[in-house]
């Protein structure tokens, strides 16, 4: 199928995540901060990132910002994960350059349709 | 004579001589018989004459009453007519002389108010004295001794006969009158008697006269006093209409003084601060000199009334004033005056200024218009008061005002720098200070900080600040030291303030300084400091007014602190809850992500025995996220921070997606959902979350209470700018009860439905906050057993949010 970038800081969230992801198929990759997450696509070139906001090191805003100004990583569509579901959050994530947001807790259906939407899969 | 004949010649000769004797007898009883009835006609003609004269004179004096002049002219002429003389002379007792007043025939042009002597040197001095008439039968021949002036008119005019008479009222001679005959011929009786009657019809006369003079006299005063009294009650008038215009009291009544007592010029001079200043004037001539500042001393009738307390009336001051008034000299250089009155204006003995009324000619001022200038100078002193009354009335009320806007301000508002920016400028307006701050004491620096200031500029402000001044130090921190009002009299000369504090100050032009400390049970809270350009103590009654507006700014200050710990505790309450569900959502997001996760492998490994209990935990799980959530929205709307993300979006698609989300809920329970939005509703600008939110909220509870029935949505535009969105059901329905409390946080109708039911209890509420957070609202019809209506109703523009949320908190 695809290859997934997880960029998620807690643990439980990124190995459940990765399990259900696995399970339909997709190769995960993970990173477990921004900077990290950063250098891990510009290595891997993945199909998605999945990339939550609340991150050490590195928060998720300004790693797709960082991701979205670099040519080479440019391309690649970033689904943010936003652990509040105020408005502000999402506002952020679409001015860094996220092309989508799904909130937490995560409600897999949900998340797998926009997974699906942003890798031109059709349903 | 004719019984006997004649019986002789000698007989008849002799009878003859008898007849012709006889007939001479009889010839002169005819004579004397005819002079007599000559003199009968004449005495009768005569009579005649007199009566028509007396009758004429008494008819001049009652057409003439006035005027005595007619009436001396008629009884002169019927002198010289019916006395046959030549002349007439009339002369009335004025104080020590007799003036002659009159004459007539060959005297008519002799010259009118000669004086003469009250004396027995002539003939009427005589009359007049002892009241009796003196005839001279010739005047020329009179001895040296018997009247010498007499003699002296004799030898000048060349008269002879002369009848002088008094003039008699009651015991009182008022004149005489004297004929006069240019021969020797001395008068009648009746003559005599004659000119005595001309002479009581000349005091009836003259009497006349008096009395109408009097009675013209006692009319004009009577008409003075009316328009004096008119004057003055216009003034009244004035002072009570008006009692903030002290002007045109004070210029009524210099122009009614002025009028009343036909002077030339009014000024009412008022003291201040040991000079005279011109407060009200009328006339022409001093107009040059208003503006005038003359300093209180003696050497002026309006200083010298004022220092010795009394009126000072001046008939010619250009006589006195070389020697008495030496100030007033160049003024009299200047303008033409002669009589002064000046009335000093007292009240309670203290002087207020005076009353000057001048008058051009020398023209002494009469003791009734003395008088009236007193009540004129009694009405300046009463309206002088009123209007400082009125202005301390005006300043009580303004402090009122001020005091008023302040309460206001520190009940009504929790912004504490507005209210002691309100507190500053209200205080320094009614101290009528120059420039003011105020301090709030921070007790865990020991330091006052400039909260607000007026008057002062940002780079003084910057040095109070940076003075950083202790209890003790300064003006403000010994005020706080000593817990009471500190006066800096002179900046210049005083060491209250630290050296670069008092160059600043002095450098705003700052001469005076009040500090009173903003107390509240004993500690300090700040201090107040009014500052002024001129040294000197500050009023009493200021440092009073300060003293409440210090109570007031501690009061601001007690209350803003509180406020700011209330809402620090708010801000944490807000801020814990929001720690603790993500701290509770993490390990929560596991449990419900991992039950899933344990479902799917579970139907992998077809294991469905364990599918009921993954579900339960599953369940549980969503349960007790979507509490958490809920309260997390509660805590945020309670403490007002739940904002709104506003974004325009289609109603119809909004719709569409929540019927998606909703059907199979509403499903599940063998209900119907009927969905009635046309796809032409357009457009609405809102926070979509929220609307999304309420929706979802509203059918899912339909669903719950409802039981194989119909839950319907009907989407419709009200007028242009609101949309309602109805959610009907066909299900329990509720008591009027539970419909009071329907909207409570956790206020599901019974405890018995929330097992059966489940729900939080919190989403009705949450969901009426967020519309009345959109400027809408949510409200509900039911009927027990019947079913129930909610319907929401939004503006298709939602507002600013900042805005709604003022709203809200003043409501």
């Amino acid at each position: 199928m695809a290859k997934i970038l997880l960029v998620e800081d807690n643990e439980m969230n990124r190995d459940m995540l990765s399990r259900r992801l696995q399970r339909r198929g997709h190769e995960v990759v993970c990173a477990i901060d921004g900077a990290a997450g950063v250098e891990i696509a510009r290595r891997e070139v993945p199909a998605l990132i999945l990339m939550d906001m609340t991150l050490p090191v590195l928060d998720g805003w300004e790693a797709s910002r960082q991701l979205k100004a670099d040519p080479a990583t440019r391309a690649i569509p970033i689904l943010a994960l936003t652990a509040h579901a105020t408005s502000s959050d999402r506002e952020r994530a679409l001015a860094a350059g996220c092309d989508d947001y799904d909130t937490k807790p995560i409600e897999f259906p949900r998340l797998i349709a926009k997974v699906d939407a942003l890798l031109g899969v059709r349903p | 004579m004719a019984d006997d004949p004649p019986t002789s010649i000698a007989a008849l000769r002799a009878q003859v001589a008898r007849l012709g004797e006889e007939i001479g007898a009889l010839r002169v009883d005819v004579a004397d018989r005819d002079a007599r009835l000559a003199a009968c006609q004449r005495a009768l003609s005569e009579a005649n004459a007199r009566e028509a004269a007396t009758g004429e004179i008494l008819r001049v004096i009652a057409t003439s009453p006035r005027d005595l002049q007619p009436v001396l002219q008629a009884v002169g002429e019927r002198a010289l007519l019916l006395l046959d003389a030549a002349g007439v002379f009339v002369y009335l007792v004025e104080g020590d002389h007799l003036v002659r007043v009159a004459g007539f025939g060959a005297f008519a042009h002799a010259q009118p108010n000669v004086v003469l002597p009250f004396d027995r040197t002539w003939a009427s001095g005589q009359a007049v004295l002892d009241r009796r008439t003196i005839h001279i039968h010739d005047a020329a021949s009179l001895g040296e001794a018997e009247y010498p002036l007499t003699s002296e008119f004799q030898r000048q005019v060349g008269y002879r006969s002369t009848l002088s008479t008094p003039m008699l009222r009651d015991e009182a001679a008022v004149g005489a009158i004297s004929v006069l005959r240019l021969e020797v011929r001395p008068f009648s009786e009746q003559q005599i008697a004659l000119l005595e009657t001309f002479a009581d019809q000349a005091v009836i006369a003259i009497e006349n006269a008096r009395l109408f003079e009097e009675l013209e006299q006692r009319n004009h005063e009577l008409s003075e006093a009316l328009e004096q009294q008119t004057a003055t009650a216009d003034i009244l008038r004035v002072i009570a209409s008006s009692p903030a215009d002290l002007q045109r009291v004070l210029d009524a009544i210099v122009q009614s003084a002025v009028r009343l007592c036909a002077a030339g010029d009014a000024v009412i001079e008022r003291l201040e601060g040991g000079h005279f200043y011109n407060a009200a004037h009328a006339g022409e001539q001093f107009r040059g000199l208003l503006g005038l500042s003359l300093p209180l001393t003696r050497d002026f009738p309006g200083g010298r009334a004022v220092l010795d307390r009394r009126r000072i009336i001046i008939d010619d001051i250009h006589r006195i004033a070389e020697t008495e008034y030496p100030a007033a000299v160049p003024l009299l250089s200047l303008n033409t005056v002669h009589s002064i009155a000046t009335i000093p204006l007292l009240t309670r003995g203290e002087p207020l200024g005076n009353l000057t009324v001048l008058r051009a000619e020398l023209r002494p001022f009469t003791d009734d218009e003395v008088e009236l200038l007193q009540t004129f100078a009694d009405q300046a002193v009463i309206a002088i008061e009123n209007a400082r009354l009125f202005s301390e009335l005006q300043d009580r009320v303004g402090e009122l005002q001020a005091l008023g806007e302040i309460g206001q301000a520190v009940s009504s508002s929790l912004d504490l720098q507005e209210v002691l920016t309100t507190i500053v400028g209200n205080a320094t307006r009614l101290a009528g200070a120059d420039g003011g701050s105020v301090y709030e004491y921070d007790q865990a620096e020991g330091v006052f900080e400039v909260r607000a200031a007026e008057g002062t500029t940002t780079a003084m402000v910057d040095a109070l600040q940076a003075a950083k001044m202790r209890l003790g130090e300064g003006a403000v921190g010994r005020a706080g030291a000593i817990r009471a009002p500190v006066q800096v009299e002179d900046v210049e000369t005083s060491d209250v303030l630290p050296p670069d504090i008092r160059e600043r100050t002095l450098a705003q032009g700052m001469r005076s300084l009040l500090a009173v400390p903003l107390l509240r049970q004993g500690d300090v809270l700040g201090g107040l400091v009014m500052a002024r350009k001129v040294a000197g103590p500050f009023p009493s009654d200021v440092v009073a007014l300060l003293e409440t507006f210090a109570t007031q700014s501690a009061l601001a200050i007690h209350n803003g602190r509180l406020y700011q710990a209330l809402q620090e505790a708010s801000q944490h309450k807000s801020q814990f809850l929001a720690n603790m569900s993500h701290e509770l959502r993490t390990p929560l997001n596991a449990i419900i992500g991992y039950s899933e996760m344990l479902q799917e492998e579970a139907e992998d490994l077809d294991s469905d025995a364990f599918l009921p209990d993954l579900q339960r935990i599953n369940g549980a799980g969503k349960h007790l996220l979507s509490l958490i959530n809920d309260i997390l929205d509660l805590s945020k709307i309670e403490a007002g921070r739940m904002d709104l993300f506003l974004e325009t979006f289609s109603v119809h698609g909004l719709v569409q997606e929540v019927e998606a989300i909703v059907r199979p809920l509403v499903e599940k329970n063998s209900n119907a959902l009927v969905v009635s939005c046309a796809d032409d509703l357009g457009t609405m600008q809102a926070d979509q979350t929220k609307v999304r939110q309420t929706l979802f909220n509203l059918l899912s509870n339909a669903a719950k209470f409802t039981d194989h029935g119909t839950i319907t949505l009907t989407v419709e535009r009200e007028a242009d700018d609101w949309l309602t969105f109805a959610v009907a059901d066909t299900g329990i329905g509720m008591t009027d009860e539970q419909l009071g409390r329907l909207f409570e946080a956790f206020s599901q109708a019974e405890a018995s439905t929330r097992s059966k039911y489940g729900g939080t209890g919190l989403g009705l509420a949450i969901s009426r906050h967020f519309c009345r957070l959109m400027g809408g609202d949510l409200t509900v019809e039911s009927m027990y057993g019947e079913g129930s209506t909610f319907t929401v109703r939004l503006p298709t523009a939602v507002q600013n949010a900042t805005d709604q949320l003022q709203d809200l908190g003043a409501s």
